[in-house]
């Protein structure tokens, strides 16, 4: 009898031994790569749309021919829900979707325009919530458009569309400085801190707008709907307020220290038409502020390095004194972007590059007394900025060739 | 008693994982915010001392566990009930580190298994373990002690290597000195380094007790200095926003690493500290209290008390709150203040105070219980 009850315990730690109380197939999920938030319809208040990867058409599309694709449908699929809250969405998807939707791969989050200025303040709270959410979602405001229209996009070379944007917005904070990636955790830091406002790039859809979720669309070599990155859009109180282009936002991501390359393009002596350009791959910039007599004084030491990219004038480089003028030119543009970048957000009164949060961090004394009212306190603080561009390397020729005309 | 069984190095791997244990994830002293670290670095030099008291007792009582030198040094009418008094502390202890880690695994991933199922797993293993000793117990703990650094220091190098350190959101470094203060004590001090009272129930277990003593004040300053390192990782990567509104920050952290899109989504190192921590700090407290019962109890045979009082913690932690937010209230506000401090603190003290003052009046004759 007692061995008889020796051997039913030992077969019941079995039951203990699969480990499977909570298993999930991976054919019970829709793996969501990118969510889309747009204003809702009909009295809810979000329509958000669900990219989701059509993992049988991922499979077997036997590798880039594109062919297999055809039959088996597109990469992505589209689910749209509205709701008054994030999550309402994600369950009502789930009376269009077979499977459950899967956030642990999600890459990006796309903000409708409209959504962003009517302000994102809470939107991020289910994002951070959920057991699968990542810190590192990428989070980009869609320009003058509906962010569904970019979920539904079908990408070239990326398959994934949101891995195509994704992958579009790291190449160009590398080389052009204009726009730069901000994830979930930077915006809910800044949205929750009070020195300091997020800032968002945007992104567009241009071209043919019907065309962007049609298989057909890549089939061309030259797309009727493409994907742009366009601007950086400013925050204030967890509204957009405005939006920031090309060399204003470079001036941004120089006082952030975000930059990681990008071109300055000069003009030369006496002609407008020729220019000199300069590609910069070396970045510091040093920030201080301090208060004097209850005004700001926030000063800028930015040190940038480079090399000659571009020239279509006949520039003597082989004179140090031609690099050194250069250099001084440099200075003078980068200054000028910086400059404008403050003078925007001071306009508008937002704190776009967290002094507010640098004041708190050096002399938290001051802070204290300044928080409240920090927005004024930044609109009329004065700005120093010393700009030093070093210009190390001239590429593979020194001279141009010469114009014998 | 048996003889003494646990090698130093043995005896530092217990206290280090159990002063891990489940502080480095849920996120220690973040009411300081980015303070936090310091808040812990000065309530380990109240632990340290704590640990110093601890051992000057031991000292006197080399054979004895607490619930045996409380009884010689306060008499067996007080001492005894003093003696329950601390088998039911230890035992509520456990099974709050218990809920702790069971709110956190079906948070963050097993969301459909029923508490109870969890606990019982851990409690089951835990209680094969004890069914086999101490020696036993601390063996399992330093093969566990070995994989459990390596997860902790892969973790920070993946952390370091993603690039994701701002020592920026540290700033500025001692903000508000009455908020840490007021974290270190009696929050951190008493939660995890006061905790180290339950060793006082295995120091007679130590093989060679004088280098053992020396090795713990060692393994308490180690074990600080990570505590403090890995909640200054969870400031410099999330911020103090984000450390101090998650309920398991250490994974927010690691949800982060990416590097290169090739190495990521890491957290399962997350999970397995989690759980080889808070197991061994659980397998502890229950350790304390079996010894304490068969102490208090005369019970030879400290095999038939295990499965009575494994059961007790099963339960005891599905019971103990019905929510985590009331889980956390009770744990931040209510024990550090009325349970830790009298018992971690102020007893111990008066114990040696009261056996120092019978040494001076030359009554050492202890009576033996």
């Amino acid at each position: 009898m007692s061995k008889i009850l020796h051997w039913l315990c030992i077969a019941s730690i079995l039951f203990l031994l699969t480990g499977c109380w909570n298993y999930r197939e991976l054919d019970d999920w829709s793996v969501v790569t990118a969510m889309g938030v747009d204003k809702g319809e009909k009295g809810k208040r979000y329509r958000v749309s669900y990219q989701v990867v059509n993992s049988g058409s991922l499979a077997g599309g036997g590798g880039q021919s594109g062919r297999g694709t055809g039959t088996r449908g597109t990469p992505t699929v589209t689910y749209s829900s509205t709701g008054d809250n994030l999550y309402e969405t994600i369950v009502n998807t789930n009376l269009k979707a077979p499977r459950k939707l899967f956030f642990a791969h999600q890459r990006l989050l796309l903000i409708g325009e409209s959504v962003a200025r009517e302000g994102i303040e809470h939107l991020l709270d289910r994002l951070e919530r959920d057991e699968h959410g990542r810190l590192n979602i990428i989070v980009m405001v869609v320009r003058d458009g509906q962010a569904e229209s970019l979920i539904n996009f079908l990408s070239p070379l990326e398959r994934i569309s949101a891995y195509s944007l994704s992958e579009t917005l790291k190449v160009a904070e590398q080389f052009t400085g204009m726009n730069w990636v901000t994830d979930l955790s930077e915006v809910i830091n800044d949205l929750s801190s009070k020195g300091k406002e997020p800032l968002v790039s945007g992104v567009k859809l241009i071209g043919d707008q019907q065309m962007g979720d049609q298989q057909t669309n890549i089939q061309e070599s030259r797309l009727s709907a493409r994907t742009e990155l366009n601007g950086v859009a400013m925050f204030k109180k967890g509204k957009l307020v405005r939006w920031l282009e090309g060399e204003r936002a470079r001036g941004v991501a120089f006082i952030l220290n975000r930059l990681q390359g990008t071109l300055l393009t000069l003009g030369c002596d006496g002609s407008e038409k020729e220019t000199v350009g300069i590609y910069l791959n070396r970045f510091t910039t040093k920030r201080s502020i301090r208060v004097r007599k209850n005004k700001p004084v926030i000063r800028i030491d930015v040190n940038s390095e480079g090399s000659i990219g571009e020239m279509d004038c006949p520039l003597n480089l082989e004179d140090p004194r031609q690099i050194e003028r250069l250099q001084q030119k440099s200075n003078q543009k980068i200054k000028k972007d910086i400059r404008e970048a403050i003078k925007t957000a001071q306009k508008s009164k937002s704190d776009i590059f967290g002094f507010g949060e640098l004041l708190h961090q050096q002399d938290p004394q001051t802070w204290r007394s300044l928080k409240k009212d920090w927005p004024r306190h930044f609109a009329k603080a004065r700005i120093e900025i010393k700009v030093h561009t070093f210009i190390r390397l001239t590429g593979m020729r020194i001279n141009t060739y010469p114009n014998p005309r | 008693m048996e003889s003494a069984k646990i090698t130093p190095m043995q005896w530092f791997c217990l206290i280090f994982l159990f002063e891990l244990g489940s502080s480095i994830v849920v996120g220690l002293g973040l009411e300081a915010k980015q303070d936090a670290w310091i808040a812990i670095l000065l309530a380990m030099i109240g632990g340290l001392i704590l640990y110093g008291v601890f051992g000057s007792l031991h000292r006197h009582y080399p054979d004895l566990t607490l619930t045996g030198y409380i009884r010689c040094i306060l008499g067996n009418i007080l001492g005894w009930p003093l003696g329950l008094v601390y088998i039911v502390y230890f035992i509520y202890i456990g099974s709050r580190v218990l809920r702790d880690i069971s709110t956190l695994l079906t948070t963050a991933w097993l969301d459909r298994t029923p508490l109870v199922v969890i606990h019982m797993m851990l409690i089951l293993s835990m209680a094969y373990i004890l069914y086999h000793g101490p020696k036993v117990l601390a063996k399992t703990n330093q093969i566990y002690f070995y994989v459990y650094v390596f997860s902790l220091l892969l973790s920070i190098a993946l952390i370091v290597a993603s690039g994701l350190i701002r020592l920026d959101f540290l700033l500025p470094v001692g903000e508000d000195w009455g908020l840490i203060l007021s974290t270190a004590y009696p929050m951190v001090y008493t939660f995890p380094f006061g905790e180290t009272i339950v060793f006082t129930m295995m120091l007679p277990y130590l093989k060679n007790p004088r280098s053992g003593l020396k090795i713990g004040w060692l393994a308490i300053i180690i074990s600080g200095l990570f505590i403090s390192l890995l909640s200054a990782i969870d400031i410099s990567v999330t911020g103090a926003h984000i450390a101090s509104r998650s309920p398991f920050p250490l994974m927010s952290t690691m949800t982060k690493v990416n590097i290169k899109d090739f190495i990521q989504r890491v957290d399962m190192l997350t999970i397995m500290i989690l759980v080889i921590g808070g197991f061994f700090k659980i397998v502890i407290f229950y350790f304390a209290a079996v010894l304490g019962t068969a102490d208090l109890f005369r019970i030879k045979d400290r095999g038939r008390l295990l499965l009575p009082i494994g059961i007790i913690f099963v339960f005891l932690a599905m019971m103990i709150s019905s929510s985590l937010s009331e889980h956390l209230k009770q744990g931040l506000e209510i024990v550090p203040r009325y349970l830790h401090l009298p018992l971690q603190t102020g007893i111990p003290l008066l114990l040696l105070g009261v056996s120092w003052i019978k040494r001076r009046m030359g009554r050492s004759q202890h009576p033996r219980p």
